[in-house]
Order: structure tokens, then sequence, then C-alpha cells
């Protein structure tokens, strides 16, 4: 069931109306069957993985914690008998098993994860490598294996509720069916965000009054959500494709066109759908964790991946970087270096090995195809050279006599930042890594053949969609500045009546009549939904 | 508490509003079938006219193309609506009268037979909407789109025809607004008058019997519904078929139609063997080559058909009837189509 079909607005209206006739106390009860009836609707099988997930991360959270329960029984039954070496001797032994624990668990889980994303890519690595070396044709058939709806999503945040718990950040749920919840709570499983239990349990949990002003306020973000997917993204995608596809006809201006685009696809359609979840979310009185941040008011690479699908960055930073950077490994290699008189670079080794770990990781996590690995890398090796290059470019900037705070500058870093990301992009939407490079070579080349009658008439862009999509677009970015100074819907709903109607009334005629959806658009389905 | 009553007050406001938001841009959004597709309209237009209607025709283009109510008004006092739109099919049929039957019960339904030839899985779009975006909500109107919605088609799609129309914002012209809310008539009592005249092909028109004739599941289980239901509601009922100088129906068809017929005691007449009586003339009568009956033919139809409805069904005369005649002179004083 997709988050824009009547359907689901029929499904969450449902759940809406018998959970707030739930007793306060049992209402996640509702929201916990729900899940599983929006879950087992993706399809029946796909209730095997989350369930694996699920209690594989229930029992090994109750083991972890067991043991060092264990542990504080026995230490303080033994506080005088055991010495200061027996102590430690013990509680390494304690951190060991635990540690064995977490290993499987997360070994098993990333294991189903990579096995699904990435069973057909290996596979047809191994073909090609018996083919080159051994002339076998007999090749291994595909797998041909379908994501189960969010897996990745909600893999990641189970995991990152285990490691939690291995580190002692909070205690865990001793509820099997309240943790069930954590994991399948169906307005986020598609496509995130990635929440922490330690935020999302608390609002999961927690008694709601019916409130018709959350339910408004949770209808105009939905609503905002659909414009930015149904209005921007959806009317985009066709001009994108056909215009990578069509590259060597339409290339130049077309293909920047399409960059920019792309860009403007893609942000509508990931902070789309999370405005959606998050709007669905506040009905019920439950609030998601923000996911973006007005990315493309960035002015560094750093500063876009910390407002840019957030969740899954501050994932990466807890779970994968200060973990790795604290490796007594990559320390001593830092150390090592030092050693050897490359003082600057050893003093770089904890921080870039992580850092090269994690953007390896994020390409992998977006796709199994070598294109989401080398954007992967290409934002590992901009954001080195940004750091490195810093000197330099404080350097210009003061010969220039211009300062960060000066208006030019920071549009001018925006404007940087905006566009690498953007390039970059090539990779997601060419089908592979010599597509992307050819795109962005043909960018720079035959500026003068542009004509918008070819965008309008063959480029699957006609003229009144391109219209509408740039006045959204603008609607977009202004909606952005404003939230700058605090939350849009709150102003509206500070405003007269009759604004706020005006403005409701505009929002959903925009949706309703500009979206692109139903027969001849068919709105197509959310791009992170498949990450 | 007053706070309370308040609050729900605002509340039920504020969704009545969305409500009438909603409804005007459906209103705005879908096709307004004024000056072309005026088949379009004549569900929607039975309403008004429901009090009105005592002998209701349900069928296809043939139908809304060959009987003139005023005919039979103006020779035999009988006051009839024409629920016929073009390739409405069996059960969308039976979903008129179902409706019909709730807003008012008439005397006598006609069923025109001629598309019972038609297969099961016959599904076109712009016709099934013809016939259903004018239908008032009713479980009889979700029935009829569960029974006649193509397979990528979709219930919402029906029910806000918002959802499936709001694509048209490019071509929407000055007349989607002014006749957004129009309730006026297009269409005469749901006749569709149509004055071209294009010959058929000379010749007396000869049935053939088929072996491989036959009478689909769905078409029948729908016209046995059709008859129950009329029965069940002490309703008359006739199964005709009306003239047309087509080959593509067969003496089969009369005998499988017949059967049934016979089986629930009613009639079944095919006009198309009484064509010297009737009088039609296939050099003039017809706009399409034989296909449907142009005005002048549904004038000379509609005339023998009224004395052939007087003559065997109980049938009020409403000639005396003074809120009837006043309808009618209304009808026929003013011009129906706005052409």
């Amino acid at each position: 069931m997709s988050f824009i079909s009547i359907d689901f607005a029929l499904f969450a209206i449902a759940v809406l109306v018998l959970y707030y006739c739930f007793p306060k106390k049992y209402r996640w009860v509702i929201l916990l069957i729900a899940s599983y009836v929006f879950y087992g609707m993706t399809g029946i099988e796909n209730f095997a993985y989350i369930l694996v997930t699920t209690v594989s991360a229930y029992i090994c959270a109750w083991l972890i914690e067991n043991r060092g329960t264990k542990q504080k029984i026995y230490l303080s039954e033994n506080k005088d008998k055991l010495t200061k070496e027996e102590k430690k001797s013990y509680k390494a032994s304690v951190k060991k098993k635990q540690k064995l624990i977490l290993t499987v668990c997360l070994i098993l889980n990333f294991g189903i994860l990579l096995y699904l994303k990435y069973v057909d890519w290996s596979i047809a690595y191994i073909n090609l490598f018996r083919l080159t070396y051994f002339g076998r044709i007999d090749f291994i058939p595909f797998k041909n294996l379908l994501l189960p709806l969010g897996i990745s999503f909600y893999t990641f945040q189970t995991m990152g509720y285990l490691i939690d718990i291995y580190y002692g950040k909070y205690e865990r749920e001793r509820n099997f069916f309240r943790f069930a919840l954590f994991v399948s709570f169906f307005p986020q499983i598609i496509q995130g965000p990635i929440s922490r239990y330690s935020s999302l349990a608390g609002e999961l949990f927690k008694e709601v009054l019916f409130d018709f002003t959350r339910i408004k306020s949770g209808f105009y973000k939905v609503m905002w959500g659909l414009f930015k997917k149904l209005v921007i993204a959806d009317r985009l995608a066709a001009y994108v494709s056909d215009t990578i596809a069509q590259r060597e006809t339409y290339k130049g201006l077309y293909i920047l066109l399409a960059v920019f685009f792309y860009s403007m696809q893609i942000y509508g359609d990931f902070s789309g759908g999370i405005d959606v979840a998050f709007g669905v979310a506040e009905m019920f009185g439950i609030k998601l964790a923000e996911n973006f941040e007005r990315p493309f008011f960035s002015k560094s690479i750093s500063e876009y991946w910390q407002r840019w699908h957030i969740t899954l960055g501050t994932w990466f930073k807890d779970y994968i970087f200060y973990p790795l950077s604290l490796n007594k490994g990559i320390i001593k290699l830092g150390k090592f270096v030092r050693e050897k008189g490359a003082e600057s670079l050893g003093k770089r080794i904890p921080i870039y090995i992580p850092m090269f770990i994690v953007w390896f990781a994020t390409g992998m996590w977006h796709g199994s195809q070598n294109r989401y690995l080398v954007w992967g890398l290409f934002n590992f090796v901009f954001i080195v050279l940004g750091t490195e290059l810093e000197p330099v470019s404080n350097k210009i900037t003061l010969k220039l006599k211009l300062k960060e705070t000066d208006v030019i500058m920071k549009t001018y870093r925006v404007f940087k930042t905006f566009w690498l990301m953007s390039f970059l992009r090539i990779f997601d939407i060419s089908k592979d890594v010599p597509s992307a490079f050819n795109a962005f070579k043909l960018i720079f080349t035959d500026w003068s053949s542009f004509k918008l009658i070819n965008v309008y008439e063959n480029l699957s862009l006609p003229k009144e969609d391109f219209i509408v999509a740039v006045v959204a677009i603008i609607i977009m970015f202004a909606f952005d500045l404003i939230q700058r100074k605090g939350s849009v819907r709150e102003r509206i709903f500070r405003l007269p009546l009759p604004a706020q109607w005006v403005i409701l009334s505009l929002l959903i005629t925009a949706v309703s009549v500009f979206g692109y959806y139903g027969p001849g658009y068919d709105a197509a389905s959310f791009i992170y939904g498949a990450f | 508490m007053k706070a309370i009553i308040l609050n729900t007050m605002k509340t039920i406001l504020k969704v009545m509003l969305i409500l009438v938001l909603v409804i005007t841009l459906n209103r705005i959004f879908m096709p307004k079938y004024i000056h072309e597709n005026q088949d379009g309209r004549i569900t929607q237009e039975y309403y008004p006219q429901a009090k009105y209607s005592d002998v209701i025709f349900v069928g296809s283009s043939t139908v809304h193309s060959g009987i003139d109510p005023r005919v039979l008004w103006n020779e035999y006092g009988i006051s009839s609506f024409v629920r016929a739109n073009a390739s409405q099919t069996m059960w969308i049929s039976y979903y008129m009268i179902e409706d019909a039957i709730r807003v008012r019960k008439p005397e006598l339904v006609c069923i025109d037979t001629t598309f019972i030839k038609y297969d099961d899985d016959f599904v076109e779009e712009p016709s099934t909407r013809k016939s259903l975006d004018g239908m008032r909500m009713s479980f009889s109107k979700i029935n009829c789109i569960k029974a006649s919605m193509g397979k990528d088609e979709k219930m919402a799609d029906y029910i806000v025809p918002l959802f499936r129309f709001h694509s048209r914002w490019k071509e929407l012209t000055l007349d989607d607004f002014r006749y957004a809310y129009y309730n006026g008539a297009v269409t005469v009592n749901g006749y569709l008058p149509d004055s071209e005249v294009s010959a058929a092909q000379p010749g007396e028109l000869i049935y053939t019997k088929g072996d491989d004739v036959s009478i689909s599941d769905r078409n029948r289980e729908y016209l046995r519904k059709a008859i129950e239901l009329c029965q069940r509601k002490g309703i008359q009922v006739l199964l005709f078929k009306i003239p047309a100088h087509s080959s593509n129906w067969s003496e089969t068809y009369d005998e499988l139609i017949n059967e049934i017929a016979n089986e629930y005691n009613i009639s079944y007449i095919n006009f198309d063997l009484l064509n010297d009586k009737i009088g039609l003339d296939y050099s003039k009568d017809t706009p399409d080559e034989g296909s449907h009956l142009n005005s002048d033919g549904a004038v000379k139809f509609s005339s023998y058909f009224g004395g052939y409805i007087k003559d065997r069904f109980n049938i009020t005369d409403r000639k005396n009837d003074k809120k009837y005649a006043i309808n009618w002179n209304r009808i026929i004083s003013t011009d129906p189509s706005v052409k």
C-alpha cells in the first residue's frame, strides 16, 4: 500500500478513529496491529524478515542486559573476595560475551540485508570472473529477490537500538510487543526516518489526548508532503529520465537542467514522503525525528550531510564513525605514522579512515550498483578536499577582502555546495558509472542548441507543466526560507481564520489539481523506498 | 462545556468547508457534456424528472436517439424518461433501473436488449463515466461502479471524479466554470435528437441464425436481475429490441431472449420485424447508415411504440394531470439541446 493512495488515506483514518476510541493506556496496541496489517498488505512473505529482526534483537538485547545484571550481582556479592585484577578480568570476560551476542545479531541482520541487496551483484561478478578466467558460460542464475518493504530502515533502527543496549545507554524494552511496535511503526517504515529508541519509545507509549489542533497540524504536514511529492517530484521525473536517456541528442543545458531538476525531484520525493510520515505520526500524537533541515542552504558538503537525511547521517556517525575513530588499531596506526614524522597525516588517520568507511557504507546502503559506491567515494573525496583546501580558500577570501559572513560569500558557498551535490547525483540517475561520467562530460558541450520547445515537446515536460514545476519549486524554497525563522505551520495558525482557510484551500487545490497522480499520471513510488 | 460545543461546531464547519471545496473542484473538473457527448447528462437529468417518469426506457445509444418522450406524451399521455447512455451495458442498465426505483417507482420499465450481444468483459471507460458520473451517491452507484470499472480503474476515481479529471487543468475553458453547477436540461428527458441523414445500404435486413450465437452469463444474470427486481417491486416489464438496420443481430438472440421472457411471463418484441408497420425508411430515417434512428425515425418509432405500450400495459394517462401537463409544456416549449 503506497502512501500516495486513497487506500492509505482510508487506512490511516480508520486507524486514527480506532486509536482515539481506545483507552489511552492501550492505544499503542492499535498502532502495533495497524503496523502489522500495513506491513502484511505489502506481501505476507515479508513478515518473516521483520519478525527475524524483531525476535533476534529482542532476545539479544535480553541476553546482553542479562549478562550485565549478572555481572553486577556477582561483583556486589564478591566485592570483598575479588582482587582488582580478578574484577577487571571478570568484567572483560562478560564484555566479551556481550560483544559476541551483539556481533552474532549484527551479522545475522546485516547479513540478511546484504544478501538481499547484493546477491545478484555478487553473482554478476562471479559469472564475469568465471567467464574471464575459466571461459565458463554456464552462468549462475540471478536470484531476483525483492527487497522487503523498508528493510534497510528497520534494520538500521533496530541494530542501533541493540548497539545502544550493548553500551548501556538505556534499559532494554521488556515488553516484546512494545518492542515490535518500535521496529514496525507504520508511518516511518517505508522510508524512515531512522528513529532512536530513546526518543521514539517515549512518543509511542505516552498517553495522548485527542487534540484537533494536532490533527489539523498533521494534515497540513501531509498535504505539504504531497505537494512536494506529487506537484514537484513526480512532474519532473519523466524529464530527468528522458534527458539522461537521450543525452547524446539533448546535451549541454538540457542535462544541466535535468541535474537541477533531479535535485528538486529527489528532495521533493524524499522530504515529501518524510513529511507525510511525520504528519500521519503527528495525528497520533507522535513526534518523529526530523530528517531534513533545509539542506539546499548548506554552505559546505559536511554541513549538507548534517541537514539531509539527518537520521541516516547520525546513525553512521554514532555507530560507525565514532567507534572506528576510537578503535585501538586505528589510533595506533595514526600514532605510528606520526612517529614516522608525518605528523599531519597521523592526526588525520583516525578521522579519514572511519570517514572513508562511512562513505563506502553509505554508498552500499543506497544500492547494489557500482555507481552508488562511486557516488559515496566522491562524497568522501569532496569532503576531504573541502577540509584540506580550507586554508587556501581562507587565503583567497582574505585577499579578496571578503568575510565569511558577507552575503556574497554565503551565496557563493550555498551555490557551490548545491551544484557539487547536484553533479554527484548524476551517478544516481545514470545506469552505470561510465554513463554518469559521459553525462557529466556532455553538460559542457553544445549549450547553444538549447531550445525550450524541445523541453516542452520532446522531453516530457509540456509548457504548462514546466511553469507549474518552476512555480512550485519557488514556493518550496520560499517555505524553506520562512522556516528558518520558525515553524511555518505555527505561523499559519496564528493568522486570522479566513487567511488560514485560503492557505489550506490553495494547498488542497494545488495537490488535488496539479498533482501527478491518477490515470495518465501514475504517482511514482518513492525513490528512497527502494533503498 | 461551552468551549467543547464551540470547538465541535468549528471542527464540523471546517470539515464542511473542505467538502464544499472538493465538491466545487469536482464540479469544475468533470466534463460538462453540454455541447458534445450530451448523453453524459442523461443520468443526472433523470432526478428532477423522476416524479414525472411513469415509464423508464433503458438501453444504449440506439435508445436515446430512437425514443422521443415528447411523442409519447403528445399522442398517448405517457410520461417517460430515457435512461440510456452510449454503450450502456446490461449491468449498467440494471443499476439504472435500481437507481430509478430508489428515487421513484415507475409503472413500466422497458429494457432494450441490443447490448446483450456484447461480451462480459466489455469495458469502455468514457461510456461508463458518462453513465455513472451523473448518478447520485447510493449503494446502487457503488455496486454499479464495482460491476462496470475496468481492471486498472479505481473505485475512488469514480466516487471523487476530481481524481480522474484533475489532469484537465490544462484544457479548462470558461464553460467549465459556467456550467459547474448547471442543472438545466440538455436532453429531452434522456432523448438526444439527431437530424442528420445518412442512408443505409438499400435492401431488406436479413438476420441469420448462428450456431455460435449465445448470451453470456453476465448479460443473462443482469437481465434476469432486472426483471426480478421489477417484478418484486410490482413494476411491469417489457423486453424489446429497438429498430436498427444492422446485420449484427441474429434470430438466435430473439429465441434466447424469448426463452427468458417466457420464463418470467413477460413480453419480448423485436421491432426490426415491424419496420413496415412502423413506417421506417432507412434511406431517410437514420443518421449513420442504419445503426441509429434520426429524429424523423425516432418520431415514427415513438409513435408506434407508444401505441404498443398503451395497448398492452396499464399506464396512467396523465394528459389531464395539471402538474404533468405543466412539466411537459415546459419541456416541449424549451429548446432541449444547447447545441
